[in-house]
């Protein structure tokens, strides 16, 4: 599942943003491989990434870590990013298998 | 994907027009107006300004509601989040005018376009479907009555997208509350003006958006290096971390110091020792909140979610209100349960109307009530007393279904007064009709930008809403505004500098998308000026200076000022502060004895006058300020009207 609750996020979407960049250098949430979705309950808002294709209705170009920075982008637009990253670190093993 | 020939860098690059009387839709190149007027509410003037006729009213087809993103909303240049929404408006009969932070705006640059016209009348309830390049009006009779937050919810349902965003109206829009605001999504709102009055009037219930495409910028290396070494600067802002925690709440203990409190209906300026620890907003918010909210791209994230868990309130879940909710209901009303605010603010939200509106006409009557001029037979057996939360919550209910007495306190403190008559006009305090929320004593700069504002009473405009700041940083304060005494609210020098340098960041930070709070406004080691014009040059390719900001500013305060003296008589006497705040001193508190000066207030206001090239005696623009300006024809306009020097 690559779906994460995130506590601490208040739903900014400045990673949307900035994953589209990293993909296309333009803005454009719909194709970001990072998506912040509402929730009901008690954490506002969960972390979404995109492994391949689509997948429950939402699309986008696949996450790719970011190999060719030094940080990820989206970790360095987060102002929660130690909660972020180790939710990148939990989605990247669970990718590798 | 390629950039069109006419559409620019960083906008959608379409202006829509929905005439919502004969249901057409059609289009323009925002690249006609965004050069000279930037965007959002810069756009929305010159537009509002160019097609509405003399004759026109707030409420009738002919008038025209603007919604516009901010030039750099979609884009993650810090705090570029906030969409505008300008009319004629039914507070104060003129320009009307009102920010929020907007993920709506945002969806809406993202399908292509900046601004919606909205145009004429339905015949019947709808709303509008924007997906990219599909444009529905769509029945909304099954929306009609319904709160916003139900209106959400459907839609979202409807629509099988439970990430949607919207704008909407609740009963108090529909039911032309003179004060009703518009919502976007649950938490955050357009507010004052009565901006949600005149959505009402067209029958339009809601506006919900969801884009596609990119949003490219100029030269983008520079745009992403200059983003985040602006974001970078805000770990310096020292009020940063405090903003996050509380909001604007945080501000309380300043506020009680410097006599900066609403408490019954401004009779008092601070609150009641017993009472500020009972109320104390931080530590409500420490007991409830469950998560964290943040508008778009925001680097300082002042929102939070909230699940009350006891007391009468129980069991509501909300987002956060910030200071303004908090001064403007809960102490003006002298409320004692600390949860109130919250209720307060989620039930004004719910059905669309104002804080300010709601608080500054029951905060009105309270106080007539008090002093014997309303009795029980007006208010339809209510007993107005102070502190009285459940009676509190029922007026807001009674104006916004336009119930009873609540369908005289619809039309705000101002006309309220006016209806009522015995003398209660001294009660009501407001800028030319604009029921009041700002404690106008003991911070001169404040006064200023609140008396003069072109939308009525407001702070946001132009006010200094970190005179009373606390650990000023006058050193820097004193870069950023070219005057010495931003630290000294009591002094009336230099006052009117700061609040035409105000004036400028307000209105950029408008076409611009970005959130005031995120500016100089509140922290000096915030985005200024020169940090705009970088970012604008950046991601538009259009190389901008402080200097061309300052002028565009100016522009589009002269035009908003034009429309006001096209559709209202304000002239000098509606820049005055309220016959209280004259004729009282603070009563009690570290402040106490302290009055306004009225000479020093005429030599300040007479200095603003000469700063912006308008007349003393009267505030009329002169003509050379206009033809200055490029505004030639705006001269002949005036001049035409006898409101030309």
């Amino acid at each position: 599942m690559p779906s994460f609750d995130m506590p601490l996020c208040g739903g900014c979407r400045t990673c949307e943003m900035a994953c589209s960049f990293h993909h296309k250098e333009e803005f454009n949430p719909a194709i970001s491989s990072i998506r912040i979705l509402n929730q009901e309950g008690e954490i506002p808002f969960r972390v979404w990434l995109v492994r391949e294709g689509e997948e429950q209705g939402i699309a986008g170009v696949s996450c790719d870590g970011c190999k060719d920075l030094e940080e990820p982008l989206c970790l360095q637009f987060c102002r929660k990013k130690d909660e972020l990253k180790k939710i990148l670190d939990e989605f990247k093993n669970s990718s590798c298998g | 994907m390629g950039n069109k020939k006419n559409r620019p860098y960083s906008y959608g690059g379409e202006i829509l027009r929905i005439n919502l009387s004969n249901g057409r839709v059609s289009g323009e190149p925002t690249l006609k107006y965004a050069r000279e007027w930037m965007g959002a509410s810069g756009i929305a003037i010159k537009i509002l300004y160019d097609e509405l006729r003399s004759w026109v009213t707030p409420y009738e087809p002919a008038n025209k509601l603007i919604f516009g993103a901010g030039a750099l909303l979609g884009t993650p240049a810090p705090g570029a989040c906030k969409m505008n929404v300008s009319t004629l408006g039914p507070m104060t009969g003129g320009w009307a005018t009102s920010c929020s932070d907007s993920y709506f705006g945002g969806q809406l640059k993202y399908a292509g376009y900046d601004s919606i016209i909205c145009e004429g009348r339905s015949h019947a309830p709808v709303y509008i479907w924007i997906q990219d390049d599909k444009i529905e009006v769509r029945e909304a009779s099954h929306l009609w009555g319904k709160t916003t937050w139900e209106t959400l919810d459907i839609l979202r349902e409807e629509l099988k997208d439970p990430n949607l965003h919207a704008v909407s109206i609740g009963p108090a829009g529909e039911n032309l509350v003179r004060g009703a605001c518009i919502i976007q999504d649950k938490g955050r709102a357009f507010g004052r003006c009565g901006t949600g009055a005149v959505m009402g009037s067209k029958n339009l219930k809601a506006i919900v958006a969801r884009g596609s495409k990119s949003i490219p910028v100029a030269d983008p290396s520079r745009f992403m290096a200059t983003t985040l070494r602006v974001r970078k600067m805000f770990e310096k802002a020292n009020l940063r971390e405090k903003f996050h925690q509380y909001g604007t709440l945080f501000v309380l203990p300043r506020k009680q110091e410097v006599c900066g409190i609403n408490y019954k209906n401004f009779q008092e300026c601070c609150l009641p020792d017993e009472m500020l620890q009972a109320v104390d907003p931080r530590k409500t918010l420490d007991k409830y909140k469950v998560g964290n909210q943040s508008a778009p791209g925001c680097v300082i994230g002042c929102g939070r979610h909230l699940q009350i868990t006891e007391g009468p309130y129980a069991g509501l879940k909300t987002e956060c209100n910030q200071w303004e909710a908090f001064g403007t209901l809960q102490t003006r009303l002298a409320i004692w349960e600390p949860t109130f605010m919250l209720k307060a603010n989620a039930y004004c939200n719910q059905l669309g109307i104002d804080v300010d509106a709601a608080g500054g006409a029951i905060g009105w009557a309270m106080e007539c009530y008090q002093r014997g001029i309303l009795k029980e037979t007006d208010t339809d057996g209510l007993k107005l007393n102070w502190g009285d939360a459940d009676v509190s919550l029922e007026m807001i209910r009674k104006i916004c279904y336009r119930e009873g007495f609540g369908d005289i306190l619809a039309e705000g403190c101002a006309r309220a007064a006016d209806l009522i008559g015995r003398d209660s006009g001294y009660y009501a305090l407001h800028i030319k009709g604009q029921d009041l929320y700002e404690p106008c004593r003991g911070s001169n700069g404040w006064l200023l930008g609140t008396t003069t504002s072109t939308r009525g009473g407001t702070h946001t405009t132009g006010a200094l809403v970190i005179e009373t700041a606390p650990n000023l940083n006058a050193e820097k304060a004193k870069q950023v505004y070219g005057v010495e005494g931003l630290d000294k609210p009591l002094e009336y020098e230099g006052k009117a500098k700061m609040v035409t340098y105000m004036e400028a960041v307000s209105r950029i930070a408008n076409c611009l998308g970005i959130c005031l709070y995120s500016t100089t406004c509140l922290d000096v080691d915030q985005t200024d000026l020169p940090q705009m014009a970088e970012l604008y040059s950046a991601a538009t390719g259009w190389e901008t200076s402080v200097d061309d900001l300052k002028r565009l500013a100016m522009k589009q305060l002269n035009l908003e000022k034009a429309f006001n003296l096209r559709f209202t008589k304000f002239d000098r006497k509606d820049d005055m502060p309220t016959a209280r705040d004259l004729a009282e001193a603070i009563p009690s508190g570290n402040l106490k004895g302290w009055k306004i000066d009225p000479e020093k207030y005429k030599e300040m206001l007479d200095e603003y006058y000469d700063l912006h090239g308008w007349d003393r005696q009267t505030s009329y623009p002169k003509r050379k300020t206009l033809m200055d300006l490029g505004l030639g024809s705006v001269a002949e306009d005036l001049a035409k009207l006898g409101k030309l020097r």
